[in-house]
């Protein structure tokens, strides 16, 4: 079945892009939705709360630095405090910033790595007792073409955070398994989200849009399209298909253009 | 469910197994689908394209069945003439007709090379050049996308399972034509994706009959079960599933990938 019926999903990074695009989509698939947001981005997660609420379905706001791990432990108590159960859920907040190699030091290195890598792993990690008592669960995360198939200059932090999703979805995937678990990544191309029109750190409006004219599909992404796969992921449709990263890209690696 | 309403499916391969679950799913989410399989039905109490588009009538879906052999083009060109005979226009093509054997290069000979390659991989290109034919002279539908092509490789074609050249061949070969067809047919709205999965129980090979009737497990089932971190083994509903994902208007901006449903053999 493809429907989420009264599933139970969290998601980090849930107030814009593709987080704010899955949580929309999963609500209209009766999914009730818990949105991690972390308010000093400046995101406006009250518009996704109403959106999930005007499908019908429960929308619960938990503040939330997936940096910290007292913070993702409390967001997934305040789940299970809530609704009981998680069915899915999907460590999709990152940070990308520009920072030339020869400029990469400790902080920045652990600024990103603590939150694109480890922060899938402090969400893991705090969901993965309540899965197992459930007897199964969907565990998801948001990965990136750059890293793990293509290169991004001065975002190599950025770039061994997102392969590390992928050997981490493997090898959890192999863990839990057992479990009824199944542990899947997507790994994004180029999709127009506040992230990628940031010219300073990402691609800018300028950027993606030259971008889109080499894909083999001549556009670039939209969040949209990354929740569609997600829904796919999260549906018992997917039920055997576990560590797995599946490129939501247009192409865009078949041809590195 | 409506999810492939107004579109019309051909399947290869429907006759059974994985391809039967795919047509039967398709037809549930509203498509016509175009049964097509060597395998009529008519020695056979369950299998076979005429019963499979039977089941598929019976529970109020549409299908009709085109008997074909995929490794002869002209039969291949029957087959597409009889579905815009039945449809007007090709939505959807799952390339999955195959058949499981192989040898290790010693026991081969050339001759049997190349019969292999004609049923296991030569077929696929067939079916995919008359697939692409046809969806690239249609209209664009509103998301930009003329048809969607879902070919059946596997996970022998990522692995190599000891003692099978031409069948991982022939596999790895339908999902590197796969990426190269995506590349090629992007700019025209046509999405080119395939599927590798793992061990999947159709009932058809050895053992698998015992097991699925009794739970009697065989040496290699029972080496396949242990190997696959998922607690249990693949069903054909399971690559339905999947291919339904790539086959349906969800299938956006996905392209050339190798969707893996094999309960993570491949990634442990």
């Amino acid at each position: 079945m493809f429907a989420l019926t009264d599933k139970i999903a969290v998601i980090t990074g849930a107030a814009s892009g593709i987080g704010a695009a899955t949580a929309r989509r999963f609500a209209h698939a009766g999914a009730h939705v818990v949105l991690a947001a972390y308010s000093p981005d400046g995101h406006d997660v009250d518009r996704v709360r109403a959106d999930v609420a005007a499908a019908g379905r429960q929308a619960m706001v938990v503040e939330t630095d997936v940096g910290q791990t007292p913070s993702v432990d409390a967001l997934a108590a305040a789940a299970l405090a809530r609704f009981g159960r998680i069915d899915i859920a999907l460590a999709n907040a990152a940070i990308a910033r520009r920072k030339p190699s020869l400029e990469l030091d400790d902080r920045s290195w652990e600024q990103t790595l603590g939150i694109d890598l480890q922060g899938v792993w402090r969400l893991f990690r705090a969901v993965l007792p309540a899965m197992r008592d459930a007897g199964g669960g969907r565990l998801l995360a948001t990965a990136s073409t750059a890293g793990p198939f293509e290169a991004w200059e001065a975002h190599v932090h950025y770039s061994a955070a997102k392969a590390g999703i992928v050997g981490m979805v493997r090898s959890l995937a192999a863990e839990v398994g057992p479990l009824g678990i199944t542990v899947n990544a997507i790994a994004p191309g180029i999709i127009e989200t506040p992230q990628t029109l940031d010219s300073v750190n990402s691609l800018g409006a300028g950027g993606i849009a030259e971008t889109g004219r080499t894909q083999p599909v001549r556009r670039i992404g939209k969040p949209e399209d990354i929740a569609a796969a997600y829904h796919f992921l999260a549906s018992d449709d997917a039920s055997f298909v576990t560590g797995h990263t599946l490129l939501v890209d247009g192409g865009r690696m078949l041809i590195r253009g | 469910m409506t999810r492939l309403a107004g579109r019309t499916a051909l399947v290869t391969g429907a006759a059974s197994g994985i391809g039967r679950a795919i047509a039967c799913r398709f037809a549930a989410e509203g498509a016509l689908v175009v049964v097509a399989d060597l395998d009529d039905g008519e020695n056979s109490a369950r299998d076979g394209g005429a019963p499979t588009a039977r089941a598929i009538a019976e529970a109020g879906g549409r299908a009709i069945f085109q008997r074909t052999d995929v490794t002869e083009e002209s039969e291949v060109e029957a087959l597409f003439a009889a579905a815009r005979q039945a449809s007007g226009r090709i939505d959807i093509l799952v390339s999955n007709a195959g058949t499981f054997r192989g040898n290790p290069i010693l026991a081969t000979t050339p001759a049997n090379w190349d019969a292999d390659m004609d049923l296991n991989l030569r077929s696929h290109y067939l079916v995919n050049r008359a697939a692409i034919a046809a969806m690239a002279g249609e209209e664009a539908r509103a998301d930009g996308i003329r048809g969607r092509i879902v070919n059946m490789a596997s996970q022998l074609g990522v692995t190599a399972p000891p003692g099978h050249l031409t069948y991982s061949v022939a596999k790895a070969g339908i999902a590197q034509m796969t990426r190269q067809l995506a590349v090629d047919y992007a700019r025209e709205g046509i999405l080119v994706n395939a599927i590798g999965p793992g061990r999947i129980i159709t009932g058809y090979h050895p053992g698998e009959a015992e097991y699925v009737a009794s739970g009697t497990i065989d040496a290699a089932t029972a080496y396949s079960l242990a190997r696959t971190p998922f607690p249990r083994l693949g069903r054909p509903d399971d690559v339905a599933g999947a291919a339904l994902f790539l086959a349906s208007d969800d299938c956006t901006f996905v392209s050339g990938h190798l969707l893996m449903v094999d309960g993570g053999w491949t990634a442990y």
